[in-house]
């Protein structure tokens, strides 16, 4: 039971004109990236589409790895595993249906030790931060000034990450196998050994909030969020319908750009840039000299995730313009800036030792069946577990 | 009677732990109400109090980007 009220408004706002500005210049950069950077339209068109889902549902990666522990709150992390149900279902199809594969476009990276020092390193400094770094892209276009922080955070994260990453890949990528499930078990057992730990994981998380779950009532509500009226009676969508439209969003980019949604590579190839600017020469840094880091032959800032991160913080503030909800937005003291600060900085280095963040690492990483990508999901959660008992000590 | 708490600037999941840490001290058939500018609030706190404890809420925009849900202790 959730009653809106909302007071009686000028008919159209000035927010409301100006995300229709947003638009259209958005639309003429996509229409002028499709003869001159075609790739680039393609991610750019699904980050902004990225964008405008995750304002609207309001969706959180840090508090799905975050709640459980904090508030015994698993809503989002249900929210999460659907994601990866409709990511890792919408894969399969792909990879049997057309040309993109998972063998050889899929996020199947090394897991080793450097994945579990990254994933705890991210955990906590996506919980210090206040949120991944999907999140801080999303509320740098809803105006927050916070996210200002993180974003230099992690441009400096990513570039001591990138650095360094050949001490890591010494230490452990180069000696560590990349596990494609499939590869090892079989198609069939491979789906369905997913199937089950999404499940199982899904259902643990209801026995985690409610004991004991009344599991028949809890479906039907569930399915009964993605009635339309659901969500347009409210302010924001429900977070399982933001998780269904990110997944089948993955599954569309991988099938026309032939690769899952990353993000954090994006922002790398962006630092570098940067520093190309300063005068510094990043493409002898260890993250750009080896071409299975990168994984395309564009460098910097014609690196097509750019344009994807570019266009979620547009998609975002054309969500929130469109609904009249942009404002500035201060954080409360200069502890927060602070915290979003070494969250940026953390997240930017783990992103790169770990070969991905919660999305590129995580959702498209497991929903290309790389055993990397659930070892960096519970990783998180153990991140995410400290990163909280800070956060409660420092801001109540 | 009603509660008021200022969470402006505040982000997840602090405006939560304030808005629970009121709730347990007020009694039944009392109210908070919790004014926030985090966008993510309006979904996360209503959902919280009403999985958790069955407390109904009711957003009110008081202002582009601003918001007072009202939480009420049922019980």
């Amino acid at each position: 039971m959730l009653k809106v009220i909302v007071p009686v408004k000028k008919i159209i706002s000035r927010q409301e004109t100006a995300a229709l500005a947003v638009i259209l210049v958005f639309l003429g950069a996509v229409f002028f990236l499709r003869s001159s950077h075609a790739e680039a339209a393609v991610t750019a068109s699904f980050g902004f589409y990225a964008g405008y889902v995750m304002q609207r549902s309001r969706f959180c990666f840090a508090g799905a790895f975050r709640d459980p522990f904090l508030i015994k709150n698993t809503a989002l992390a249900r929210a999460v595993l659907l994601a990866l149900f409709v990511t890792t279902t919408g894969f399969t199809a792909v990879n049997f249906l057309s040309t993109s594969h998972l063998l050889t476009g899929g996020k199947i990276y090394p897991v080793g030790i450097h994945t579990v020092v990254g994933g705890v390193l991210f955990g906590f400094g996506m919980v210090i931060a206040g949120n991944c770094l999907s999140g801080c892209l999303v509320r740098l276009g809803e105006g927050y000034l916070m996210q200002w922080a993180t974003l230099a955070g992690l441009i400096g994260g990513s570039i001591a990450g990138s650095g360094n990453l050949g001490w890591w890949n010494e230490l452990s990528i180069a000696r560590s196998p990349a596990v494609f499930l499939p590869g090892l078990t079989g198609w069939p057992l491979a789906l369905l050994l997913q199937y089950a730990l999404i499940g199982g994981l899904y259902c643990f998380a209801l026995v985690l909030e409610h004991r004991p779950p009344n599991l028949r009532r809890h479906f039907v509500q569930a399915l009964e969020q993605f009635k339309p009226a659901a969500w347009f009676r409210q302010r924001y969508w429900p977070y399982l319908v933001g998780a269904a439209a990110l997944g089948l969003g993955n599954t569309l980019l991988f099938y026309q750009w032939g690769r899952p949604w990353g993000l954090s590579g994006g922002i790398a190839h962006f630092a570098g840039w940067l520093c190309g600017l300063i005068g510094l020469n990043p493409l002898k840094w260890p993250y750009f000299n080896n071409p299975y880091f990168y994984q395309t032959s564009q460098y910097l800032l014609n690196h097509p995730l750019v344009y994807l991160a570019a266009a979620m913080i547009c998609g975002s503030l054309f969500a929130c313009l469109r609904h009249r909800e942009f404002r500035i937005r201060r954080p409360r003291s200069a502890k927060y800036m602070l915290s979003a600060l070494c969250g940026g900085l953390l997240m930017g280095y783990s992103a790169r030792i770990a070969m991905g963040c919660n999305i590129g690492g995580f959702l498209s990483g497991a929903g290309s069946f790389s055993l990397h990508g659930w070892v960096l999901g519970f990783a998180f959660l153990g991140g995410a577990y400290l990163g909280g008992k800070i956060l409660v000590r420092s801001f109540t | 009677m009603d509660y008021f708490i200022d969470a402006l600037g505040d982000i997840c999941p602090i405006p939560i732990l304030k808005a629970e840490r009121k709730l347990k001290e007020i009694k039944p058939r009392e109210r908070v109400v919790l004014e926030t500018d985090h966008s993510c609030s309006i979904a996360s706190v209503t959902n919280h109090f009403r999985s958790r404890y069955g407390y109904p809420s009711t957003i009110v925009e008081v202002d582009e980007g601003v918001w007072q849900i009202i939480i009420e202790k049922t019980a």
